[in-house]
């Protein structure tokens, strides 16, 4: 495993005094897309948010144990610089209320891109990446707020991109989209893969299946199970997965 | 149980058009006995006669209530929202907040007449400024610090948490979120809030009488003179009980003011909503 971009070793979360991770110790690998799966409630999205630190935004919250990014410990690093590095993306759109260019521009901006010309173009590179460019190209100028729910997500990854991240963390992203743009969304994930790592939460058992390489399995805050998910959709090795993955939880 | 409701109903009612109908009747009043002073000599000019203010104008009055209300917006702006800013995004322990909130509340307490002599015994004696319009302007700017904050506080609270996650995501620094986003979003509310502190300033005499307001002066010039205020001048004007009619002037003056005020704050606050 000495190839992980991500390592987790005996990492806990509790809010208040509930813990609601348990030493979770795992590795997640560059280029492919890990799944984080398991029953609603069972840490998946604070396990997610524990990887940029988001957690800490939350009031009692501990941790212990560690993660690391390429070998380097997260929590010595400056918050900002490893929020740059690993993006993310909420299970509702947040599109910022400014233009499609300016939402574009935001992240950039802050990092010292001063000129129109270089501006526009991170602004179409990842608009086009994310194969919104050219639905909205006519109107870069309209309030993002005016896209669709599935436009506004997309929008989301590729303003998520303009910070140049290498790991890429989304919570469940199409939860509260339709199938088409779903579809589109889980296309651009694997196409994205070949540049970044992506970690995926879902609830949605087909779309894991479908896009992921590797599956975390979590059951009430341990890591129950991991591994290739072709393995571990055919061949569970423990009871509680196969149950799960039969919809006995769901 | 129906009379119960009905009776609350009525009560309601009754409160509501009561208020509104003394709120009316005073507008009403001021403005019908006001409106004969309003001459544009009356805005223009100075204030004279044997007893100052029975004949004349209230210029210098206007002039300099406008300096005071606007040193204390700068200042009431400036402390509130910068401290509602910590409260909502760098103060990390809920009791520290709660803690300046209080504060912030007790200080809304505390008499302005109170305000004044601490202005007067900080600004005027032990910095020894003398009384002065930057003196009258900080001290009314402390009076309506905490108005501002609580209103700031609320705009900035309401701005969408997810929002302001987003913003952290991509790595950008609070201050930075701050500025481009969160400011965006709630400057109608701030302005508002400190257009309304500012309403609240322009019509206290009792923070200017040690620190600022004199009966008589000449256009300010400069904010290290005294200089006449409105709502002292309508203040000397009525002890004085020798020109009913100019005080009258000089309350619709005012009210004016705060009318016009109030609806653009209103105005602006209504247009972030829709
Ligand atoms: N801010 C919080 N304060 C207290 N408990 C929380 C908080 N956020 C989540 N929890 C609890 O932690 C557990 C895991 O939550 P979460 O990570 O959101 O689960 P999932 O994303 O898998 O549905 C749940 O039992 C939830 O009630
Ligand atoms: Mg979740």
């Amino acid at each position: 495993m000495n190839d992980a971009v991500l390592t987790l070793e005996n990492f806990s979360v509790s809010y208040e005094k509930k813990e609601v991770l348990h030493e979770i110790s795992t590795a997640i690998r560059p280029n492919r897309i890990t799944a984080i799966i398991g029953p609603s409630g069972c840490g998946k999205s604070t396990l997610l948010k524990s990887i940029n630190r988001m957690l800490e935004e939350e009031g009692g919250v501990s941790c212990k144990g560690s993660i690391f990014l390429n070998g380097q410990d997260i929590r010595k690093m400056p918050v900002e610089e490893l929020r740059r590095r690993v993006g993310m993306v909420f299970q509702t759109p947040a599109p910022f209320p400014m233009s499609i260019y300016k939402n574009m521009t935001y992240a950039p901006q802050y990092y010292g891109v001063g000129k129109k010309q270089e501006l526009d173009r991170i602004v179409r590179e990842n608009l086009e990446i994310t194969g919104l460019y050219e639905e909205v190209k006519e109107e870069l100028g309209k309030s993002a707020l005016k896209l669709s729910g599935g436009q506004q997500q997309r929008l989301c990854i590729a303003r998520a991109l303009t910070a140049q991240p290498e790991i890429l963390l989304l919570d469940e992203p199409c939860s509260a989209l339709d199938v088409k743009s779903t579809q589109i969304i889980e296309d651009l994930l694997v196409q994205l893969k070949q540049r970044y790592t992506i970690v995926i939460v879902t609830h949605n058992l087909f779309q894991a299946r479908r896009i992921a390489d590797d599956c975390i399995f979590l059951l009430n805050g341990q890591l129950w199970e991991q591994g290739n998910t072709r393995e571990l959709f055919e061949a569970p090795s423990r009871q509680e997965t196969r149950d799960y993955l039969a919809g006995v939880y769901a | 149980m129906k009379a119960k409701i009905l009776l609350v109903k009525i009560w309601a009612v009754t409160a509501c058009a009561l208020t509104l109908g003394i709120i009316f009747f005073l507008f009403a009043y001021v403005f019908w006995n006001g409106a004969e002073a309003i001459t544009w000599e009356f805005l223009t000019s100075a204030p004279k006669g044997l007893v100052i203010g029975t004949e004349g104008g209230i210029l210098p009055a206007i002039v300099g209530s406008a300096w005071y209300t606007a040193i204390a917006c700068g200042f009431g702006a400036v402390l509130g929202i910068a401290t509602a800013v910590y409260q909502v995004f760098y103060c990390r322990s809920s009791r520290i907040s709660s803690a300046i909130s209080l504060v912030m509340q007790c200080m809304a307490g505390v008499p302005s007449i109170v305000m004044g002599l601490f202005g007067y015994s900080l600004l005027v004696l032990a910095l020894g400024w003398g009384k002065c319009i930057l003196a009258g302007g900080i001290t009314q700017g402390i009076m309506i610090l905490p108005f501002i904050q609580v209103r700031a506080e609320k705009a900035l609270r309401e701005v969408d948490p997810l929002l302001i996650r987003a913003s952290y995501s991509l790595g950008v620094s609070r201050a930075y979120t701050i500025r481009k986003l969160v400011l965006g979003q709630c400057l109608p509310q701030l302005v508002s809030g400190v257009i309304l502190g500012g309403c609240h300033a322009m019509g206290a005499a009792a923070p200017l009488i040690f620190t600022g307001a004199v009966i008589m002066s000449k256009v300010p010039k400069s904010v290290m003179k005294p200089a006449m205020a409105l709502p002292y001048h309508l203040y000397m004007l009525l002890i004085q009980g020798t020109s009913s009619v100019n005080a009258y002037g000089t309350a619709f003056v005012m009210m004016l003011v705060v009318l016009v005020a109030n609806t653009a704050a209103t105005w602006f606050a209504w247009r972030r909503k829709k």
